[in-house]
């Protein structure tokens, strides 16, 4: 059975399409990472997924169960959307209270055990109002958290969080990730999503335009061996010799685009050692998460 | 029940530590206070100057002074007319305050229904402003003793107390209203516009002779502020329309957060 399938949901408000006739499924223990500009329609898919927006068109099925009809699973669904708020009134704990209420929780130290978790034992006993922008997004996580979810939604959860935060968190979503919780997480944070997902799929002006798991991400992106040796003319002219395909960038360097060659960098540089063109530079240059999407999204517009 | 329970326990730990609701104790006691100061007066005359326009009407209350004209004239007006506005700023404060502290989408996914979240915020509210309502009973009778107010019949002044009960739980009836605008404008904006609006109508519409069918204007005709002639008036269709109104906007209100897109 799968965590999440989504079909055909399309989102009009009034003439705007925000969600135009995405489908997606999301197998259990998945981390799957929701790609999209500012405006693509991330946060109305999510909320579609929550059953908080009600979708023009389509179904949403979250563990095999239409989240329409008497859907009572909402116990298995941990969720964060968008910046995270709480009473500010109330203390760290007590808001972690009002939502153990809220979710018919029954054991109480599920409170303490969250707390601990998520560093915020020096912070349980102080106001809401009064937290750090890390700490209140700590605190957003708790609630997420606190009664073990199987699902967990989670909307730009590193907002706000220092870099030693961002990767506690990401750990502990590796970590249940492990134990069978399945993530489906969005963030402009790509370099992040890198890291944690397993899944990724890239919206755009609100349809889904790839969705990949994270080895075929790794066949997609664009590779090439950077070359820079004291005569590069001549190093281009010897590699035409030897039917490598290469040109030179607008860093004055080498681009090598094969990818045998590619794959075996070294060879490349016993042949330039030998005709005397030991190379300064030799690396091979990996498109990261952030230019792929640029990339796919470029070529959905053209 | 156990939903509405936790959800009943939830909205209570959300009052703690909050300075409004003491405040709004203080603003509905001001007026058994200002009343008791009047009633002060009315006994001590020649502690007001002459020409002093307090002095001008205190001499326009003709109502006989003892506990009996205080507690109808500042408990039950109080509460059928200021009541309106106290009681519908806790309304907007209670529904209005997740969209003003953007916590209104942590209580849309839960194991909780929506339905029993808002019924939990009505539980508070009655509760809230049964509180303020006898509160305000306790002022009064203490500054009744104070004053040393003469009628201290048991027979009278439970008539009297029975009339400020009814005149205050048609007034809180009317916050489904209230509710209604709060998550309809998310927030407490809308709320306290359609307030002083409503405020604004309950004073004018009894003078077109239409006031024992508006039923923002009931409360304050039944505890007798509009007159006695007034409050002959109101019928059985006067309370029913009270009655449709105020469940109209609890559906609404239900409907609402339960249908709309919550974006």
């Amino acid at each position: 059975m799968k965590t999440i399938e989504a079909y055909n949901l399309t989102k009009k408000f009034k003439d705007l399409i925000a969600v135009n006739n995405i489908s997606l499924e999301v197998e259990p223990g998945e981390i799957y990472a929701f790609v999209g500009l500012n405006g693509a329609g991330k946060t109305t898919t999510i909320r579609m997924l929550l059953g908080m927006i009600k979708p023009t068109q389509g179904t949403v099925l979250l563990f095999g169960k239409n989240i329409r009809k008497n859907f009572d699973l909402w116990n298995e669904v941990g969720y964060l959307v968008e910046a995270t708020y709480s009473y500010p009134n109330l203390t760290v704990k007590e808001n972690l209270e009002v939502y153990w209420h809220l979710r018919r929780l029954k054991d109480k130290k599920l409170i303490d055990n969250i707390i601990e978790r998520l560093g915020l034992l020096n912070y349980q006993n102080i106001k809401a109002k009064h937290l750090s922008l890390g700490n209140l997004q700590r605190l957003g996580l708790a609630k997420v958290l606190m009664h073990q979810p199987k699902l967990l939604l989670l909307d730009e959860p590193m907002n706000g969080l220092d870099p030693a935060g961002i990767i506690e968190i990401r750990e502990m979503l590796k970590k249940l990730s492990r134990n069978d919780t399945t993530i489906f997480i969005s963030s402009h944070i790509l370099s992040e999503l890198a890291k944690l997902a397993t899944k990724i799929s890239i919206i755009h002006k609100g349809k889904l335009i790839k969705e990949l798991k994270f080895d075929e991400l790794e066949r997609q992106v664009i590779k090439r061996l950077i070359i820079e040796t004291p005569d590069n003319s001549k190093a281009i002219e010897f590699l035409k010799n030897k039917n490598i395909p290469s040109n030179i960038n607008e860093k004055n360097m080498i681009e090598v685009y094969d990818s045998k060659v590619i794959n075996r960098p070294e060879t490349i540089c016993e042949w330039l050692v030998s005709t005397g063109l030991t190379p300064r530079t030799l690396y091979v240059f990996e498109e990261d998460l952030e230019a792929f999407f640029i990339r796919t999204i470029k070529t959905d517009e053209v | 029940m156990n939903e509405l329970k936790r959800a009943f326990l939830s909205e209570l730990l959300k009052l703690k530590h909050l300075s409004i609701l003491w405040i709004t104790f203080i603003a509905f006691a001001l007026v058994p206070i200002m009343g008791g100061v009047i009633m002060f007066l009315i006994q001590n005359p020649e502690l007001i100057p002459k020409s002093s326009i307090l002095s001008i009407k205190i001499s326009m209350v003709s109502a006989p002074i003892n506990l009996v004209s205080y507690l109808s004239l500042y408990l039950s007006q109080g509460a059928g007319v200021v009541g309106i506005i106290v009681f519908g700023f806790v309304a907007s404060y209670l529904f209005g305050r997740e969209y003003s502290d953007h916590t209104y989408r942590d209580l849309l996914s839960l194991p909780i229904s929506r339905t029993k979240i808002l019924k939990a915020k009505y539980l508070i509210y009655i509760i809230w402003c049964l509180g303020l309502v006898i509160s305000d009973l306790i002022i009064g009778l203490i500054i009744g003793k104070m004053l040393n107010l003469s009628g201290w019949e048991y027979r009278i002044i439970f008539e009297t107390i029975k009339i400020y009960f009814v005149t205050s739980l048609l007034t809180i009836a009317l916050g489904t209203w209230i509710s209604f605008f709060a998550l309809w404008g998310k927030g407490y904006l809308s709320p306290i516009g359609f307030l002083v609006v409503i405020v604004m109508l309950a004073q004018f519409i009894p003078y077109l002779g239409w006031g024992h069918y508006f039923p923002w204007s009931i409360p304050g005709i039944y505890c007798g502020a509009a007159g006695e002639g007034l409050k002959n008036r109101l019928n059985e269709w006067s309370y029913l329309s009270l009655f449709f109104t105020c469940i109209l906007g609890y559906l609404l209100t239900i409907s609402w957060w339960k249908y709309a897109d919550q974006p």
